[in-house]
């Protein structure tokens, strides 16, 4: 997905460099005074041959000579996000900002490296002001959106993810993220039917297949959920999430012994995933296999001392074990968020303590 | 040729013979003319067996060593077979006569007109439901008249069992059913477990080899039944076995019926009189020897077999065939003290067939008993109802493997649900029936998976899917559990008390329980739904209250509670536990009736007494307001004494705040100790 971020800004650069273009044939023809312009062109260039560090000092160079010269605050800004110095990039868009107040492109930018740094509420703002400036700027919206399903707003990310596909509606991210909105307000059709929109705008975007089919999980069509899992993993072969969740899908649908076939899967693909040692653990308990469901849920517990699932699962093969330490493992499991575990432990006479 | 093909036809008539009736070995001379020692033997043995076999009524149990020593001999005989499998349908292993029965059809197919009966009963108590109904279907008559009437009945019944069979062992209950142990069980026939409510004594009757005169039973040949007691330890085993004695147990057959939740109070089984039903109690370690129950339990010469107490001690629920009942043996319930008839459960409980094995929970509202009737699987069935809003509800059958195709009854279980007892014959015995613990494991608890997407696009870190924890079905027993020990506070010495159970919103006696007078041991159940006040008095002692509020519906709870008796004396303090105020007033709210004309009699049977009432608050807000309140709050309890008719002069009282703790303020549980209301003896 990094590589998506970089699209993005090259874009956003190319836009840049379309007007600063119509400078470069001037400032071939111009007096020693425009030194300044005939740098900037040439970091430009550079900038486009991914030659960062040389482009760079261009602009350092064009912005000694002529200190208002804005375009080159934005070009350098650019430039040093491509290189993750986002603090200085930040300082070089305020500049641009202050320079030229009416643009949006810097807006976008500074979001973007403030989003880099972590300051989201500071980004989602620069966002906003671009959505207003120029509302027919997809990525705005599309950027918004993202950082306010982090924040688990999904209605407001509905919203402007609503907004990124009307102002372009070839945008595949935003109709995947749209999806994702949608699953997590519970309205799986829609989910399933923007998932499948993003997929047909961008038929490599993958992980669509895997959150179509847990939409599809939701919305009752497990054979569905089955099929979309079936097609990544004959695409993609190396994702251990991925036999994860088919796993958990041939889990519902009561095939435990295919669930147990795909989390071993993922266990061989990467040994320390806790939610396919868990998951497998589960599958165990329901094949009546309690000797290997306690192990496996130990070994989840391993990998992660604060899995409160795992617990409860160990809880529940202990027990079928007639080991007492069932009782622990139900209290732990509610000490770490899952009440159901206080209820185990009090129906299985687990004693007062 | 015609010849030949006639040869033929008759050979093959004979091989057809043949095999349509397997190969039917008769112990003769011509099969066994080389070993005629052993044949003698055998012939010995089948006869001996056909003697015990042939009685009326017939003695199988007796029989069926001989004929499995025949069977040794010549396993192929369709006779011998048919009455093995017979024997065996009439024992304790009944599901052993499958094999037997079917050997002897396959040798011959009119071995007896009933066989198909016969192979319906072995599948059915096998549990095989489908192949039983086609052998039951087989075996209806085509006849019709009067006797073909009823038998066509019994037949449906039997098919019935083996649907309710087949429906039970479709989802069968999450249980674990463990042999109680050789500290419990013997070689010899060990069944009729009873429990106190907390399982730490469990009473069960025995046939074994070291019962009380050490004869045997010339009816059955076994020994005479005595009553054994275990207790369970704190790491959950069972004690060995210990015969109770003398003078509850007798030359003849005792044998434990019921045991009062506390443990003190027992029914026994006598065979006076066709059965009638008696009640020990215990003194200290020893079991008094048992009284008969009085008349309104035992009629004439009816057969009472099965009893429970109440939670409250105060009603009998009993098993009686006596006449003008709904079946063979009902369930009926009678007030203990008082002078009503006994009471027949109703048809919601009681069926045409038999009912037996009753038992109360000490939640005082679920019954367990065994029938007949209703959804079982065969024999007797264990069900549970729940008296609400004035009527039982429809038994519910325990389910599989808990019942199976043969009787289980005389279930018991214990206060918190958890653990069943009852007896069967198993494989896993340690010989003839054995007392088995089930472990209730309630419904399947679900595994959580966990999962994660990539949910957003442009992002690598995915985000993990949110479950909700499956709901869990909160424990079904709905009592509490109070118990612990009595002691005197000066001689740290176990008491024997009266213990009173006090509904104090209905100022109302609930019951009354005396601890142990060797232990001081007590043990009441408080059924969820009552303002409890417990007191603890004896002669001579100060009374000491507490107060367990016990809402409805509260789950399952043990609350150990040791109490230390005072003696009257000057400077002596006890705590008020059931006097309530309103919050944040100096108003007694009904509740506190008892408590206060429990301190009015105290200070009417004790005319030199003088007290002083006191006020304490915990150390939240502002102690001056506390200080007055508590005060205000003193003030209000001597005013009620004195309008009561306490002379003014005897009382005293004082508001103390927070100045005085019974414990450290830090804890809610210390708080709520230290806001009380108490007495100090300042003259007597």
């Amino acid at each position: 997905m990094l590589k998506i971020f970089t699209l993005a800004g090259a874009l956003c650069l190319t836009a840049a460099a379309a007007q600063a273009q119509v400078d470069t044939v001037r400032a071939s023809t111009l007096p020693p005074a425009q030194q300044a312009e005939k740098l900037y062109n040439s970091g430009v260039t550079k900038y486009n041959g991914k030659n960062y560090r040389a482009a760079l000092q261009d602009f350092d160079k064009a912005l000694a000579l002529r200190p208002d010269f804005a375009k080159a605050y934005y070009n350098r800004a650019t430039t040093r996000y491509e290189l993750k110095d986002y603090q200085p990039a930040v300082q070089d868009y305020d500049q641009a900002i202050k320079l030229d107040p009416n643009g949006y492109t810097a807006y976008f930018g500074r979001g973007q490296a403030k989003e880099a740094l972590g300051q989201k509420p500071e980004a989602e703002q620069d966002y906003g002001h671009v959505t207003e400036a120029k509302p027919d700027y997809a990525p705005a919206w599309y950027y918004r959106g993202a950082l306010r399903f982090e924040k688990a707003d999904y209605k407001a990310a509905k919203a402007d993810f609503d907004a990124a596909v009307k102002a372009d509606p070839n945008y595949a991210y935003a109709y995947h993220d749209r999806a994702s909105a949608e699953r997590q307000l519970g309205d799986f059709p829609a989910a399933v039917q923007d998932y499948t929109k993003a997929l047909s705008l961008q038929p490599d975007l993958l992980p669509a297949l895997l959150n179509r089919a847990a939409a599809r999980r939701r919305a009752n069509d497990p054979k569905g959920a089955l099929a979309d899992y079936n097609d990544y993993l004959a695409k993609k072969t190396d994702n251990p999430t991925a036999y994860t969740n088919r796993g958990a899908a041939r889990y519902e649908a009561a095939d435990y012994k295919g669930a147990v076939e795909d989390f071993s899967k993922a266990i061989e693909l990467n040994d320390q995933y806790a939610y396919a040692w868990n998951n497998r653990a589960a599958a165990y308990l329901k094949l009546e296999d309690y000797p290997k469901a306690a192990a496996d849920a130990s070994k989840a517990i391993a990998l992660n001392p604060q899995y409160a699932e795992a617990y409860l699962n160990r809880g529940h093969a202990r027990e079928m074990l007639r080991d007492d330490q069932a009782c622990q493992d139900w209290r732990k499991a509610a000490e770490l968020g899952l009440e159901a575990g206080s209820s185990y432990a009090a129906a299985s006479g687990c004693g007062s303590e | 040729m015609q010849t030949l093909l006639r040869i033929l036809f008759l050979l093959g008539t004979l091989l057809w013979a043949i095999l349509a009736n397997g190969q039917n070995v008769e112990f003769s001379k011509d099969q066994f003319g080389s070993d005629k020692d052993g044949l003698k033997e055998a012939q010995r043995e089948i006869k001996l067996g056909d003697e015990w076999y042939d009685l009326d009524p017939p003695r199988y149990e007796q029989a069926l060593p001989h004929y499995l020593a025949a069977q040794k001999f010549n396993p192929n005989n369709a006779r011998l077979n048919l009455r093995i499998g017979n024997s065996y349908l009439h024992s304790g292993f009944k599901p052993r006569a499958l094999t037997y029965l079917q050997k002897a059809y396959q040798l011959n197919a009119d071995v007896d007109p009933n066989i198909h009966y016969y192979l319906g009963r072995g599948l059915q108590l096998n549990a095989k439901w489908t192949e039983a109904i086609a052998e039951y279907k087989a075996a209806t008559p085509a006849t019709s008249g009067k006797n073909a009437a009823a038998q066509v009945a019994a037949i449906q019944r039997k098919i019935k069992e083996c649907e309710n069979g087949r429906e039970l062992m479709a989802r069968p209950v999450r249980a674990f059913i463990d042999n109680a142990g050789p500290a419990v069980n013997s070689a010899y026939a060990d069944y009729g477990p009873v429990i106190s409510a907390d399982e730490s004594v469990m009473l069960f009757t025995s046939r074994r080899d070291n019962s009380t005169g050490k004869q045997r039973d010339p009816e059955t040949g076994g020994f005479f039944e005595d009553i054994y007691q275990s207790t369970r330890g704190s790491n959950g085993q069972w004690s060995a076995a210990r015969n109770l004695g003398a003078p509850v147990n007798t030359d003849g057959h005792d044998a434990t019926v019921g045991l009062a939740p506390d443990g003190q109070r027992m029914l026994v089984y006598s065979e006076d009189n066709g059965g009638d039903l008696d009640e020990s109690d215990l003194r200290g370690v020893a079991w008094r020897k048992p009284q008969k129950m009085g008349g309104r339990i035992n009629t004439g010469k009816s057969h009472e077999s099965s009893a429970a107490y109440t939670p409250d001690g105060r009603t009998l629920y009993f098993v009686s065939d006596k006449p003008g009942g709904l079946g063979s043996r009902d369930i009926y319930k009678v007030e203990i003290e008082g002078r009503g008839p006994a009471v027949n459960l109703g048809s919601v409980i009681n069926t045409p067939y038999g009912e037996e094995g009753v038992f109360l929970h000490p939640d005082g509202k679920t019954m367990y008993f065994s029938s007949e009737g209703h959804n079982s699987m065969g024999g007797y069935d264990i069900f549970k109802s729940v008296f609400e809003n004035g009527k039982w509800s429809t038994p519910e059958n325990l389910g599989w493997p808990i019942n199976t195709p043969d009787d289980d009854v005389f279930f018991v279980i214990s206060a918190s649900g958890r653990h069943g007892y009852y007896s069967s014959f198993r494989d896993d015995g340690l010989g003839s029936k054995d007392i088995y613990q089930i472990t209730f494991l309630g419904a399947e608890k679900q595994p959580m998976l966990s999962q994660e997407d990539q949910l957003l696009a442009s992002r690598i870190q995915p985000v993990k899917e949110t479950q909700l924890a499956p709901p869990v079905a909160i424990a079904t027993a709905q009592v509490t559990i109070l118990k612990g020990v009595v002691t005197d506070e000066a001689s740290k010495q176990p008491l024997e008390a009266t213990i009173d159970v006090v509904d104090n919103s209905r100022n109302e006696l609930i019951a009354s329980f005396r601890s142990n007078a060797q232990s001081g041991r007590y043990l009441v159940s408080l059924p969820s739904g009552v303002n409890y006040g417990i007191v603890v008095r004896q002669e001579g002692y100060l009374f000491h209250s507490e107060n367990f509020d016990v809402p409805a519906g509260a789950a399952y709870s043990e609350v150990i509670k040791d109490i230390a008796l005072k003696k009257l004396d000057v400077g002596v303090k006890v705590v008020l536990n059931n006097i309530f105020f309103d919050f944040d007033k100096a108003t007694l709210r009904k509740e506190s009736t008892a408590e206060l004309e429990r301190l009015q009699k105290l200070l009417v049977e004790t005319p030199a007494l003088r007290l002083e009432i006191s006020g304490h608050t915990d150390n939240v807000g502002n102690a001056a307001y506390n200080k007055d309140l508590s005060q205000r709050r003193a003030k209000a309890v001597v005013d009620y004494l004195v309008a009561k008719g306490t002379d003014k002069a005897r009382l005293t009282f004082a508001g103390y705040g927070d100045n005085q703790p019974v414990a450290p303020n830090t804890t809610k549980g210390g708080r709520q100790l230290n806001r009380r209301t108490e007495f100090k003896v300042t003259g007597k």
